[in-house]
Protein backbone atom coordinates (compact mmCIF):
# COMPACT_ATOMS: atom_id res chain seq x y z
CA UNK A 1 0.00 0.00 0.00
CA UNK A 2 2.82 2.77 1.17
CA UNK A 3 4.67 1.26 -2.27
CA UNK A 4 1.90 2.12 -4.65
CA UNK A 5 1.35 5.46 -2.87
CA UNK A 6 5.10 6.32 -3.11
CA UNK A 7 4.97 5.32 -6.66
CA UNK A 8 1.61 7.71 -7.36
CA UNK A 9 3.61 10.65 -5.38
CA UNK A 10 6.56 9.73 -6.95
CA UNK A 11 5.17 9.95 -10.85
CA UNK A 12 3.20 13.00 -9.86
CA UNK A 13 5.94 15.22 -9.03
CA UNK A 14 7.92 14.16 -12.05
CA UNK A 15 5.18 14.97 -14.24
CA UNK A 16 4.60 17.90 -12.63
CA UNK A 17 8.62 18.71 -12.90
CA UNK A 18 8.55 17.86 -16.34
CA UNK A 19 5.49 20.20 -17.53
CA UNK A 20 7.01 22.65 -15.20
CA UNK A 21 10.35 22.36 -17.05
CA UNK A 22 8.68 22.53 -20.64
CA UNK A 23 6.75 25.58 -19.48
CA UNK A 24 10.02 27.00 -18.24
CA UNK A 25 11.85 26.36 -21.14
CA UNK A 26 10.09 27.56 -23.67
CA UNK A 27 10.34 31.25 -22.83
CA UNK A 28 13.60 30.63 -21.94
CA UNK A 29 14.66 29.74 -25.85
CA UNK A 30 12.69 32.65 -26.96
CA UNK A 31 15.16 35.06 -25.15
CA UNK A 32 17.83 33.53 -26.00
CA UNK A 33 16.91 33.26 -29.76
CA UNK A 34 16.10 36.96 -29.56
CA UNK A 35 19.01 38.23 -28.44
CA UNK A 36 21.14 35.93 -31.09
CA UNK A 37 18.81 37.88 -34.01
CA UNK A 38 19.01 40.99 -32.07
CA UNK A 39 19.57 44.74 -32.77
CA UNK A 40 22.67 45.65 -35.33
CA UNK A 41 21.57 49.07 -34.18
CA UNK A 42 21.27 48.08 -30.63
CA UNK A 43 18.39 47.97 -27.74
CA UNK A 44 15.40 50.47 -27.15
CA UNK A 45 13.97 50.15 -23.67
CA UNK A 46 10.22 51.07 -24.15
CA UNK A 47 8.03 51.52 -20.70
CA UNK A 48 4.41 51.63 -20.74
CA UNK A 49 1.55 50.33 -19.12
CA UNK A 50 -0.37 47.19 -18.62
CA UNK A 51 -3.47 48.39 -20.41
CA UNK A 52 -1.64 48.64 -23.91
CA UNK A 53 0.92 45.57 -23.54
CA UNK A 54 -1.89 43.27 -22.58
CA UNK A 55 -3.98 44.31 -25.31
CA UNK A 56 -1.45 43.09 -27.51
CA UNK A 57 -1.06 45.96 -29.56
CA UNK A 58 2.61 46.20 -29.25
CA UNK A 59 3.29 42.60 -30.33
CA UNK A 60 1.48 43.53 -33.14
CA UNK A 61 2.94 46.53 -34.33
CA UNK A 62 6.64 46.59 -32.90
CA UNK A 63 8.18 43.74 -35.00
CA UNK A 64 7.67 45.68 -38.08
CA UNK A 65 9.48 48.23 -36.55
CA UNK A 66 12.07 46.06 -35.73
CA UNK A 67 12.21 44.91 -39.21
CA UNK A 68 12.45 48.03 -40.64
CA UNK A 69 14.82 49.44 -38.48
CA UNK A 70 16.97 46.94 -37.02
CA UNK A 71 16.31 48.16 -33.74
CA UNK A 72 15.19 45.84 -30.76
CA UNK A 73 12.89 47.06 -28.76
CA UNK A 74 12.44 45.58 -24.99
CA UNK A 75 8.44 46.51 -23.59
CA UNK A 76 8.60 46.86 -19.48
CA UNK A 77 4.81 47.17 -18.47
CA UNK A 78 3.77 48.26 -15.37
CA UNK A 79 1.54 50.79 -14.13
CA UNK A 80 1.74 54.17 -15.41
CA UNK A 81 3.06 55.15 -11.49
CA UNK A 82 5.63 52.28 -11.78
CA UNK A 83 6.34 53.23 -15.89
CA UNK A 84 7.59 56.52 -14.92
CA UNK A 85 8.98 54.90 -11.94
CA UNK A 86 11.38 53.15 -14.18
CA UNK A 87 12.22 56.01 -16.63
CA UNK A 88 13.28 58.28 -13.53
CA UNK A 89 15.72 55.72 -12.64
CA UNK A 90 16.97 55.39 -16.02
CA UNK A 91 15.52 52.19 -16.97
CA UNK A 92 13.82 53.60 -19.64
CA UNK A 93 14.45 55.95 -23.25
CA UNK A 94 11.04 55.93 -23.66
CA UNK A 95 7.78 56.11 -22.12
CA UNK A 96 4.00 55.26 -23.89
CA UNK A 97 1.52 56.20 -20.81
CA UNK A 98 -2.10 57.36 -20.60
CA UNK A 99 -2.08 59.82 -17.48
CA UNK A 100 -1.59 63.31 -18.50
CA UNK A 101 -0.99 65.30 -15.16
CA UNK A 102 1.95 62.56 -14.17
CA UNK A 103 3.71 62.95 -17.49
CA UNK A 104 3.60 66.65 -17.28
CA UNK A 105 4.81 66.29 -13.75
CA UNK A 106 7.51 64.15 -15.36
CA UNK A 107 8.24 67.12 -18.05
CA UNK A 108 8.34 69.64 -15.01
CA UNK A 109 11.06 67.78 -13.25
CA UNK A 110 13.39 67.79 -15.83
CA UNK A 111 13.08 64.10 -17.33
CA UNK A 112 11.67 64.44 -20.82
CA UNK A 113 14.13 64.85 -23.87
CA UNK A 114 11.00 65.25 -26.20
CA UNK A 115 7.24 66.85 -25.76
CA UNK A 116 4.21 64.95 -25.46
CA UNK A 117 3.29 63.24 -28.15
CA UNK A 118 -0.34 62.76 -27.74
CA UNK A 119 -0.55 59.75 -30.88
CA UNK A 120 -3.21 57.47 -30.25
CA UNK A 121 -6.34 57.56 -28.29
CA UNK A 122 -9.61 55.01 -27.64
CA UNK A 123 -12.39 54.74 -24.59
CA UNK A 124 -12.63 53.83 -21.40
CA UNK A 125 -15.85 52.15 -20.47
CA UNK A 126 -18.26 51.51 -17.60
CA UNK A 127 -18.66 47.79 -16.48
CA UNK A 128 -21.31 46.78 -14.07
CA UNK A 129 -23.58 43.76 -12.78
CA UNK A 130 -26.82 43.67 -15.80
CA UNK A 131 -29.25 44.74 -13.64
CA UNK A 132 -27.39 47.82 -13.54
CA UNK A 133 -28.79 48.73 -9.92
CA UNK A 134 -27.63 52.13 -9.55
CA UNK A 135 -29.27 52.82 -13.20
CA UNK A 136 -26.83 54.15 -14.96
CA UNK A 137 -27.73 53.04 -18.44
CA UNK A 138 -29.50 56.09 -19.34
CA UNK A 139 -26.95 58.37 -17.78
CA UNK A 140 -25.66 61.22 -20.02
CA UNK A 141 -22.12 61.11 -19.04
CA UNK A 142 -19.99 59.19 -17.02
CA UNK A 143 -19.71 61.89 -14.43
CA UNK A 144 -23.44 61.61 -14.20
CA UNK A 145 -23.54 57.66 -13.94
CA UNK A 146 -20.84 57.88 -11.25
CA UNK A 147 -23.37 60.12 -9.15
CA UNK A 148 -25.78 57.34 -9.80
CA UNK A 149 -23.59 54.98 -8.40
CA UNK A 150 -23.03 56.76 -5.04
CA UNK A 151 -26.21 57.46 -4.42
CA UNK A 152 -27.60 54.03 -4.59
CA UNK A 153 -24.40 53.20 -2.79
CA UNK A 154 -23.81 50.25 -5.11
CA UNK A 155 -20.53 48.53 -5.01
CA UNK A 156 -17.87 49.87 -6.97
CA UNK A 157 -14.19 49.04 -7.67
CA UNK A 158 -11.04 50.96 -8.06
CA UNK A 159 -7.45 50.30 -9.62
CA UNK A 160 -6.55 52.50 -6.46
CA UNK A 161 -3.18 52.18 -7.95
CA UNK A 162 -2.12 55.66 -9.16
CA UNK A 163 -2.40 54.42 -12.52
CA UNK A 164 -3.60 56.40 -15.33
CA UNK A 165 -7.29 54.40 -15.04
CA UNK A 166 -6.82 55.23 -11.68
CA UNK A 167 -6.19 58.76 -12.16
CA UNK A 168 -8.82 58.91 -14.67
CA UNK A 169 -10.98 57.42 -12.74
CA UNK A 170 -10.50 60.30 -9.80
CA UNK A 171 -11.18 62.76 -12.23
CA UNK A 172 -14.43 61.71 -12.81
CA UNK A 173 -14.94 61.54 -9.21
CA UNK A 174 -14.04 64.97 -9.00
CA UNK A 175 -16.35 66.07 -11.97
CA UNK A 176 -19.19 64.14 -10.08
CA UNK A 177 -18.63 66.06 -7.03
CA UNK A 178 -17.59 63.22 -5.04
CA UNK A 179 -15.07 62.31 -2.85
CA UNK A 180 -15.43 58.41 -2.08
CA UNK A 181 -13.37 57.58 1.16
CA UNK A 182 -12.86 55.50 3.77
CA UNK A 183 -16.47 55.57 5.60
CA UNK A 184 -18.09 54.73 1.91
CA UNK A 185 -18.17 50.93 2.01
CA UNK A 186 -19.98 50.51 -0.98
CA UNK A 187 -16.28 52.10 -2.22
CA UNK A 188 -13.95 49.19 -2.99
CA UNK A 189 -10.07 50.58 -3.69
CA UNK A 190 -8.16 47.43 -4.56
CA UNK A 191 -4.58 48.43 -5.44
CA UNK A 192 -3.83 46.57 -8.57
CA UNK A 193 -3.83 45.86 -12.19
CA UNK A 194 -6.78 46.03 -14.38
CA UNK A 195 -7.10 42.40 -15.05
CA UNK A 196 -7.02 41.58 -11.53
CA UNK A 197 -9.11 44.43 -10.96
CA UNK A 198 -11.93 43.38 -13.40
CA UNK A 199 -11.82 40.23 -11.51
CA UNK A 200 -12.68 41.49 -8.35
CA UNK A 201 -15.16 43.53 -9.95
CA UNK A 202 -16.52 40.52 -11.26
CA UNK A 203 -16.63 38.35 -7.92
CA UNK A 204 -18.21 41.30 -6.35
CA UNK A 205 -21.02 41.94 -9.11
CA UNK A 206 -19.59 45.68 -9.08
CA UNK A 207 -19.41 48.58 -11.42
CA UNK A 208 -15.63 49.28 -12.45
CA UNK A 209 -13.67 51.59 -14.75
CA UNK A 210 -11.80 49.82 -17.46
CA UNK A 211 -9.70 50.57 -20.65
CA UNK A 212 -11.76 48.35 -23.34
CA UNK A 213 -9.01 46.61 -24.79
CA UNK A 214 -8.26 44.62 -21.33
CA UNK A 215 -12.31 43.97 -20.94
CA UNK A 216 -12.77 42.25 -24.53
CA UNK A 217 -9.58 40.54 -23.53
CA UNK A 218 -11.19 38.93 -20.52
CA UNK A 219 -15.14 38.89 -21.54
CA UNK A 220 -15.36 34.92 -21.46
CA UNK A 221 -14.68 35.16 -17.90
CA UNK A 222 -16.23 38.08 -16.35
CA UNK A 223 -20.00 36.87 -16.61
CA UNK A 224 -21.60 38.69 -13.69
CA UNK A 225 -20.99 42.21 -15.54
CA UNK A 226 -20.79 43.58 -18.80
CA UNK A 227 -20.47 46.64 -20.54
CA UNK A 228 -22.80 49.61 -19.40
CA UNK A 229 -21.67 52.76 -21.10
CA UNK A 230 -18.71 53.05 -23.42
CA UNK A 231 -17.62 55.83 -25.81
CA UNK A 232 -18.97 58.92 -23.47
CA UNK A 233 -17.19 61.87 -24.33
CA UNK A 234 -15.90 61.94 -20.73
CA UNK A 235 -13.86 59.14 -21.05
CA UNK A 236 -11.65 59.85 -23.95
CA UNK A 237 -8.62 58.18 -22.89
CA UNK A 238 -5.14 59.75 -24.74
CA UNK A 239 -1.83 57.78 -24.84
CA UNK A 240 1.00 59.83 -25.54
CA UNK A 241 5.07 59.47 -26.11
CA UNK A 242 7.72 60.68 -23.96
CA UNK A 243 11.28 60.38 -24.95
CA UNK A 244 13.66 60.03 -21.55
CA UNK A 245 16.14 62.47 -21.59
CA UNK A 246 19.81 61.33 -21.38
CA UNK A 247 21.26 64.21 -19.42
CA UNK A 248 18.88 64.76 -17.05
CA UNK A 249 19.58 66.33 -13.95
CA UNK A 250 18.96 63.15 -11.82
CA UNK A 251 21.20 60.99 -13.71
CA UNK A 252 24.13 63.17 -13.55
CA UNK A 253 27.25 61.06 -12.31
CA UNK A 254 25.47 57.92 -12.22
CA UNK A 255 26.12 55.42 -15.55
CA UNK A 256 22.77 55.63 -16.90
CA UNK A 257 22.98 55.52 -20.49
CA UNK A 258 19.56 56.42 -22.80
CA UNK A 259 19.23 55.60 -26.09
CA UNK A 260 17.79 59.11 -27.32
CA UNK A 261 18.45 58.19 -31.14
CA UNK A 262 16.27 54.80 -30.78
CA UNK A 263 13.80 56.59 -29.03
CA UNK A 264 13.26 59.23 -31.35
CA UNK A 265 13.23 56.93 -34.32
CA UNK A 266 10.69 54.53 -32.62
CA UNK A 267 8.95 58.39 -31.83
CA UNK A 268 8.91 59.22 -35.64
CA UNK A 269 7.98 55.89 -36.95
CA UNK A 270 4.84 55.93 -34.67
CA UNK A 271 3.94 59.25 -36.25
CA UNK A 272 4.37 57.65 -39.88
CA UNK A 273 1.49 56.44 -42.09
CA UNK A 274 2.38 52.77 -42.13
CA UNK A 275 2.08 52.72 -38.20
CA UNK A 276 -1.16 54.57 -38.11
CA UNK A 277 -2.38 51.96 -40.47
CA UNK A 278 -1.57 49.31 -38.10
CA UNK A 279 -2.90 51.04 -35.39
CA UNK A 280 -6.09 51.49 -36.79
CA UNK A 281 -6.16 47.88 -38.01
CA UNK A 282 -5.42 46.54 -34.56
CA UNK A 283 -7.98 45.32 -32.85
CA UNK A 284 -10.46 44.21 -35.94
CA UNK A 285 -8.87 40.31 -35.99
CA UNK A 286 -8.60 39.04 -32.12
CA UNK A 287 -11.78 41.30 -30.99
CA UNK A 288 -14.02 42.20 -34.09
CA UNK A 289 -13.42 45.99 -33.68
CA UNK A 290 -11.27 48.46 -33.29
CA UNK A 291 -9.24 49.31 -29.94
CA UNK A 292 -7.13 52.31 -30.64
CA UNK A 293 -7.58 55.49 -32.96
CA UNK A 294 -4.98 57.43 -34.07
CA UNK A 295 -4.73 61.42 -33.27
CA UNK A 296 -4.56 63.60 -36.54
CA UNK A 297 -1.41 65.41 -36.74
CA UNK B 1 19.82 55.38 6.36
CA UNK B 2 17.33 58.30 4.59
CA UNK B 3 15.12 55.04 4.49
CA UNK B 4 15.15 54.43 8.02
CA UNK B 5 15.00 57.92 9.30
CA UNK B 6 11.82 57.91 6.68
CA UNK B 7 10.18 54.41 8.38
CA UNK B 8 10.58 56.07 11.83
CA UNK B 9 9.07 59.36 10.59
CA UNK B 10 6.12 57.10 8.74
CA UNK B 11 5.43 55.57 12.34
CA UNK B 12 5.36 59.23 14.29
CA UNK B 13 3.17 60.78 11.39
CA UNK B 14 0.56 58.72 12.98
CA UNK B 15 -1.46 58.30 9.91
CA UNK B 16 -4.46 56.38 10.29
CA UNK B 17 -4.22 54.23 7.63
CA UNK B 18 -0.70 52.94 8.34
CA UNK B 19 -2.10 52.06 11.80
CA UNK B 20 -4.76 50.24 9.97
CA UNK B 21 -2.44 48.25 7.80
CA UNK B 22 -0.23 47.78 10.65
CA UNK B 23 -3.30 46.18 12.50
CA UNK B 24 -4.68 44.16 10.22
CA UNK B 25 -1.09 42.54 9.68
CA UNK B 26 -0.75 41.80 13.14
CA UNK B 27 -4.40 40.31 13.75
CA UNK B 28 -3.99 38.23 10.41
CA UNK B 29 -0.71 37.06 11.63
CA UNK B 30 -1.68 36.06 15.38
CA UNK B 31 -4.86 34.67 14.52
CA UNK B 32 -3.20 32.41 11.78
CA UNK B 33 -0.44 31.37 13.66
CA UNK B 34 -2.57 30.68 16.83
CA UNK B 35 -5.05 28.13 14.55
CA UNK B 36 -1.44 26.37 12.59
CA UNK B 37 -0.40 25.94 16.14
CA UNK B 38 -3.44 24.13 17.79
CA UNK B 39 -3.31 21.84 15.00
CA UNK B 40 -0.01 21.79 14.28
CA UNK B 41 1.98 21.28 17.50
CA UNK B 42 -0.02 18.79 18.77
CA UNK B 43 -0.53 17.03 15.65
CA UNK B 44 3.58 17.33 15.01
CA UNK B 45 4.38 15.93 18.48
CA UNK B 46 2.07 13.03 17.66
CA UNK B 47 3.88 12.22 14.52
CA UNK B 48 7.29 12.76 15.54
CA UNK B 49 6.63 10.85 18.82
CA UNK B 50 7.21 7.09 17.79
CA UNK B 51 7.93 4.99 14.82
CA UNK B 52 4.36 3.82 13.68
CA UNK B 53 2.67 2.19 10.31
CA UNK B 54 3.02 5.28 7.50
CA UNK B 55 5.27 7.94 9.56
CA UNK B 56 7.36 8.06 6.65
CA UNK B 57 4.91 8.87 4.41
CA UNK B 58 3.04 11.26 6.64
CA UNK B 59 6.49 13.22 7.44
CA UNK B 60 7.35 13.58 3.44
CA UNK B 61 3.76 14.91 2.84
CA UNK B 62 4.11 17.20 5.87
CA UNK B 63 7.58 18.28 4.38
CA UNK B 64 6.53 18.36 0.73
CA UNK B 65 3.63 20.96 2.38
CA UNK B 66 6.27 23.02 4.12
CA UNK B 67 6.99 24.16 0.89
CA UNK B 68 3.65 25.11 -0.99
CA UNK B 69 3.91 27.81 -2.81
CA UNK B 70 1.63 30.15 -1.74
CA UNK B 71 0.06 31.71 -4.42
CA UNK B 72 -0.96 27.83 -5.24
CA UNK B 73 -2.27 27.98 -1.45
CA UNK B 74 -4.31 31.41 -1.97
CA UNK B 75 -5.40 29.87 -5.57
CA UNK B 76 -6.91 27.00 -3.90
CA UNK B 77 -8.88 28.70 -1.16
CA UNK B 78 -9.76 31.01 -3.67
CA UNK B 79 -11.10 28.97 -6.08
CA UNK B 80 -12.84 27.36 -3.04
CA UNK B 81 -14.71 30.45 -1.65
CA UNK B 82 -15.54 32.73 -4.32
CA UNK B 83 -19.11 32.91 -4.72
CA UNK B 84 -18.93 30.51 -7.62
CA UNK B 85 -17.14 27.94 -5.77
CA UNK B 86 -18.12 24.97 -3.41
CA UNK B 87 -18.12 27.15 0.10
CA UNK B 88 -18.95 30.15 -1.75
CA UNK B 89 -22.04 30.55 0.42
CA UNK B 90 -19.99 31.23 3.56
CA UNK B 91 -19.23 34.73 1.71
CA UNK B 92 -15.71 35.13 3.57
CA UNK B 93 -13.99 36.19 -0.03
CA UNK B 94 -12.08 39.58 0.48
CA UNK B 95 -11.86 39.51 4.00
CA UNK B 96 -9.42 39.12 6.74
CA UNK B 97 -10.97 35.81 7.63
CA UNK B 98 -10.40 34.17 4.56
CA UNK B 99 -7.13 35.57 4.46
CA UNK B 100 -6.88 33.29 7.98
CA UNK B 101 -7.77 30.63 6.21
CA UNK B 102 -5.31 30.79 3.39
CA UNK B 103 -2.17 31.37 6.05
CA UNK B 104 -3.31 28.51 8.05
CA UNK B 105 -3.40 26.33 5.16
CA UNK B 106 0.59 27.69 4.56
CA UNK B 107 1.49 27.58 8.42
CA UNK B 108 -0.21 24.50 9.80
CA UNK B 109 2.64 22.24 7.69
CA UNK B 110 5.71 24.38 8.82
CA UNK B 111 4.34 24.42 12.58
CA UNK B 112 3.64 20.67 11.93
CA UNK B 113 7.13 19.77 10.59
CA UNK B 114 9.20 21.59 12.93
CA UNK B 115 7.01 20.29 16.33
CA UNK B 116 7.85 16.31 14.39
CA UNK B 117 11.32 17.21 14.59
CA UNK B 118 11.58 18.54 17.79
CA UNK B 119 9.58 15.76 19.51
CA UNK B 120 11.77 13.46 17.73
CA UNK B 121 14.78 13.99 19.54
CA UNK B 122 12.63 14.70 23.34
CA UNK B 123 10.81 11.78 22.20
CA UNK B 124 13.64 9.36 22.21
CA UNK B 125 14.90 9.55 25.56
CA UNK B 126 11.41 10.12 26.77
CA UNK B 127 9.45 7.15 25.24
CA UNK B 128 11.45 4.51 26.69
CA UNK B 129 10.58 5.69 30.05
CA UNK B 130 7.00 6.11 29.36
CA UNK B 131 6.69 2.92 27.58
CA UNK B 132 8.58 1.08 30.27
CA UNK B 133 5.90 2.48 33.11
CA UNK B 134 3.08 2.10 30.78
CA UNK B 135 1.94 5.39 30.13
CA UNK B 136 -0.98 5.27 27.82
CA UNK B 137 -0.39 7.10 24.05
CA UNK B 138 -2.65 10.31 24.50
CA UNK B 139 -1.01 10.76 27.76
CA UNK B 140 2.32 10.31 26.56
CA UNK B 141 1.47 12.90 23.34
CA UNK B 142 0.46 16.04 26.31
CA UNK B 143 3.62 14.62 28.46
CA UNK B 144 6.12 15.22 25.38
CA UNK B 145 4.27 18.61 24.63
CA UNK B 146 5.14 19.80 27.94
CA UNK B 147 8.90 18.99 27.20
CA UNK B 148 8.41 20.45 24.35
CA UNK B 149 6.83 23.79 25.33
CA UNK B 150 10.37 25.85 25.16
CA UNK B 151 10.64 24.55 21.40
CA UNK B 152 6.99 25.51 20.60
CA UNK B 153 7.61 29.45 20.92
CA UNK B 154 10.80 29.02 18.17
CA UNK B 155 8.38 27.06 16.46
CA UNK B 156 6.16 29.43 16.44
CA UNK B 157 7.65 32.43 15.79
CA UNK B 158 8.79 30.93 12.15
CA UNK B 159 5.02 30.52 11.66
CA UNK B 160 4.60 34.42 12.88
CA UNK B 161 7.50 34.69 10.03
CA UNK B 162 5.95 33.10 7.70
CA UNK B 163 2.65 34.92 8.36
CA UNK B 164 3.48 38.28 8.28
CA UNK B 165 5.83 38.74 5.30
CA UNK B 166 3.64 36.46 2.26
CA UNK B 167 2.16 38.45 -0.41
CA UNK B 168 0.95 35.88 -2.67
CA UNK B 169 -1.93 34.62 -1.25
CA UNK B 170 -3.06 37.32 0.76
CA UNK B 171 -3.18 39.39 -2.45
CA UNK B 172 -5.33 36.93 -3.92
CA UNK B 173 -8.16 36.21 -1.57
CA UNK B 174 -7.63 38.65 0.42
CA UNK B 175 -7.84 41.43 -2.29
CA UNK B 176 -5.72 44.32 -1.07
CA UNK B 177 -8.82 46.13 -0.17
CA UNK B 178 -8.08 49.95 1.05
CA UNK B 179 -9.04 49.68 4.74
CA UNK B 180 -10.22 46.80 4.74
CA UNK B 181 -7.50 43.51 4.06
CA UNK B 182 -4.57 45.63 3.16
CA UNK B 183 -1.46 44.28 5.11
CA UNK B 184 1.74 45.98 5.27
CA UNK B 185 3.37 43.58 2.22
CA UNK B 186 0.16 44.18 -0.01
CA UNK B 187 0.75 47.65 0.60
CA UNK B 188 4.43 47.74 -0.38
CA UNK B 189 3.98 45.97 -3.56
CA UNK B 190 0.92 48.73 -4.52
CA UNK B 191 3.21 51.16 -3.53
CA UNK B 192 5.65 49.62 -5.59
CA UNK B 193 3.51 49.78 -8.14
CA UNK B 194 3.02 53.19 -8.50
CA UNK B 195 6.19 54.13 -8.49
CA UNK B 196 6.40 54.97 -4.84
CA UNK B 197 9.89 53.33 -3.93
CA UNK B 198 10.64 55.57 -1.02
CA UNK B 199 7.50 54.51 0.54
CA UNK B 200 7.77 51.17 -0.24
CA UNK B 201 11.08 50.52 1.08
CA UNK B 202 9.91 52.65 4.49
CA UNK B 203 7.26 50.13 4.88
CA UNK B 204 9.82 47.05 4.00
CA UNK B 205 11.52 48.60 7.21
CA UNK B 206 8.37 49.15 9.32
CA UNK B 207 7.81 45.79 8.47
CA UNK B 208 11.22 44.02 9.93
CA UNK B 209 11.22 46.21 12.51
CA UNK B 210 7.26 44.83 13.81
CA UNK B 211 9.14 41.23 13.34
CA UNK B 212 11.72 42.53 15.26
CA UNK B 213 9.36 44.15 18.40
CA UNK B 214 7.35 40.45 17.95
CA UNK B 215 10.51 38.52 18.35
CA UNK B 216 12.33 40.44 21.42
CA UNK B 217 8.71 40.36 23.41
CA UNK B 218 9.30 36.36 22.72
CA UNK B 219 12.73 35.75 23.22
CA UNK B 220 12.75 35.18 27.35
CA UNK B 221 10.05 32.74 26.87
CA UNK B 222 12.62 30.81 24.38
CA UNK B 223 15.31 28.32 26.33
CA UNK B 224 17.64 25.50 24.94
Amino acid sequence: MTKKFTALLLCLVLALSLAACSDNKAPAQETAEDSTVQAEKGIIRLATTTSVNDSGLLDSILPVFESETGYEVQVASAGTGIAIGYAKGGEADLLLVHSKDQEEAFIAEGFASTERLSFMYNYFILCGPSDDPAGIAGAANAAEAFKAIAAAKAPFVSRGDNSGTHNKENKLWEAAGLTPGEADEWYVSVGSGMGDTLNKANELSAYVLTDKATYLSMKDSLLNIGILMAESDDMKNTYSLIGVKGDAEAFVGTDVVINTEGANALIDWMQSDEAAQLISDYGKSPYGEQLFYNIEK
Amino acid sequence: MDYIKQAIELILSGNRELWQVIKTTLVMSVFSTGISSLIGLPLGVAIGRSGFKGKGVILRITNTLMGLPPVAAGLLVFMLFRSVGPLGSFHIMFTVRIMVVAQVLLITPVITGLAASAAGVIAESLGETAKGIGIKPVKQVLLLMRECAPQFIGIMLVGFGRSIAEVGAVSLVGGNIRFKTRVMTTAILLETNKGNFDTAIALGILLMLISFVVNTVAYPYRRK
